[in-house]
């Protein structure tokens, strides 16, 4: 639950942001900090399933033979597989084809701890299942679709001892084990994530002090209303989110003020932006409007968007 | 005495309509065999539907007994088509007295006869709706799952001999009402 993790605004706020739009995320940063604690705490803050969706769920968990004594799956799948699940494991497969981790997380998440820690090959799969929303697996017995319309959350160090960029420890790794650790994920994944978040080390104060934080019913019912919005503007489409837009419908849907667009401008020229990362913006900006209740996307959605793509410089 | 009786099984996500015929031959060497590409599991269902018949204090027929599972190019695998053949057996036995051809059966014995639980319940209950098949019997431990889909008649099954007892109309099972998830 979120009102039991101290500190981590700016996490929060990026998973509040990844829940309402389906985004994406990455969390990056040393260990200890809370990143499995947030990530355990993603699905508290998740919107309920559709009656279709729970169909579809209970389907594949019946298959799979995971249904075990409950009649269907009210919640949204959190599926967590360890790093040294095989890659038919993952993505679905075998002899007799049942459907894997990614078929399981449909209309859920799917949380990869550790993440530079799962097999390249492994890792490399994921990226057709997270662009089409199904997976197709052809056997010699013949072709098999299961769906598999996750929302990735991910998270891990910044280097293999774990303390990069770290306040006040030291870092003992050298430049190379450092460069081939993050060189473990590649561009194109990456590419496939939205958020890029830092979860540094929270201070003392806050550690000890007392203040409550934002309850996950609270963040919960705001990421509702930003979904209500969503499934009205793609009434018509087979998508039901921000994160589904195709950048066509970027160009349809989201509507910038003057300031929002120069703002986007300054930013393409200053921290050259990519093509596909001034859509994602876009995106991200959209999402944050929708969770303000906003029609049009102003300069400030732009510019807190803007911070979870940090990595782009 | 020929006995056809509808089962289903899961590609994929899919339900496939699967007929297991049954033929009990009038002269021959006793025997069991079952065709139409089983597995392993299935392959092993002679044993378990030969224990589950004569525990449910059933005989099981003492001549040549050919189980063939159609379509028989597609491979079947798994235990669900355990409680299809008993019926089959027990139906071209002469001991079920009706014949049954608007149900759909699919469930694991025990060697005492009690009904199991199978994966896919909710898939196989989707495929007899879609082919029109209007009752279908499943384990009571499959009921939650199968009472999701509407517009058909889900029957509990606990044990054998309640089935035949049901299917010869002696004792009845009263069918399950479907769950709205619109109320949930």
């Amino acid at each position: 639950m979120f009102e039991d993790i101290k500190g981590q605004e700016t996490a929060k706020r990026a998973l509040e942001i990844a829940a309402a739009g389906f985004h994406n995320i990455i969390l990056k940063g040393p260990p200890g900090t809370g990143k499995t604690l947030l990530s355990r705490a993603f699905p508290s803050i998740l919107p309920s399933m559709e009656k279709e969706e729970i169909l579809e769920v209970t389907k594949i968990y019946s298959v799979a033979g995971l249904l075990h004594n409950q009649s269907f799956i009210a919640s949204r799948p959190f599926r967590c597989p360890h790093h040294t699940t095989s890659r038919i494991g993952l993505v679905g497969g075998g002899s007799n084809p049942s459907p894997g981790e990614i078929s399981l997380a449909h209309r859920g998440v799917l949380f990869l701890d550790e993440i530079p820690e799962f097999p390249r090959t492994t890792l490399e799969s994921l990226r057709q299942p997270l662009e089409d929303g199904f997976i197709t697996i052809s056997r010699a017995s013949g072709t098999l679709i299961f769906p598999s319309r996750f929302l990735l959350l991910a998270a891990s160090n910044p280097c293999p001892c774990g303390y990069l960029g770290h306040e006040t420890k030291p870092c003992h790794c050298l430049p190379g084990t450092i460069l081939k650790y993050q060189k473990r994920l590649s561009g194109p994944l990456l590419d496939r994530i939205d958020l890029h978040i830092d979860v540094p080390s929270v201070p003392e104060e806050k550690l000890t002090s007392n203040i409550l934080s934002e309850s996950s019913q609270k963040v919960r019912s705001r990421v509702v209303k930003a979904r209500e919005i969503q499934k009205k503007r793609f009434k018509d489409l087979k998508i039901f989110t921000n994160g589904e837009m195709s950048s066509a419908q970027i160009k349809k849907f989201c509507q910038l003020t003057p300031e929002a667009v120069n703002l986007l401008k300054q930013a393409i020229a200053k921290l050259s932006l990519s093509a596909r990362s001034y859509f994602k913006t876009i995106k991200i900006s959209q999402t944050i409007a929708d969770l303000n209740g906003a029609t049009k996307i102003e300069a400030s959605y732009v510019s807190e968007a803007l911070q979870f793509r940090s990595h782009d410089e | 005495m020929l006995a056809k009786i509808f089962s289903g099984t899961v590609i994929g996500l899919d339900g496939i309509l699967i007929e297991v015929e049954v033929d009990v031959a009038s002269k021959g060497f006793p025997g069991f065999t079952i065709v139409g590409l089983p597995d392993k599991a299935v392959g092993e269902a002679k044993e378990r539907v030969r224990a589950a018949i004569n525990n449910a204090s059933f005989k099981i027929p003492d001549t040549r007994i050919t189980v063939n599972l159609a379509p028989a190019d597609i491979p079947k695998v798994g235990s669900a088509f355990d409680l299809p053949m008993a019926v089959g057996i027990l139906s071209a036995g002469g001991i079920i007295k009706k014949e049954i051809h608007d149900s759909l059966f699919v469930g694991e014995l025990s060697l005492k006869g009690d009904v199991r639980r199978v994966p896919g319940a909710i898939s196989i209950a989707l495929l007899a709706k879609s082919k029109k098949i209007k009752k279908i019997f499943v384990s009571r431990e499959n009921i939650s799952e199968v009472i999701l889909v509407d517009g058909i008649e889900v029957y509990p099954v606990d044990n054998l001999i309640n089935l035949i007892l049901h299917l010869n109309e002696v004792k009845l099972i009263s069918p399950f009402p479907p769950r709205i998830l619109s109320v949930l």
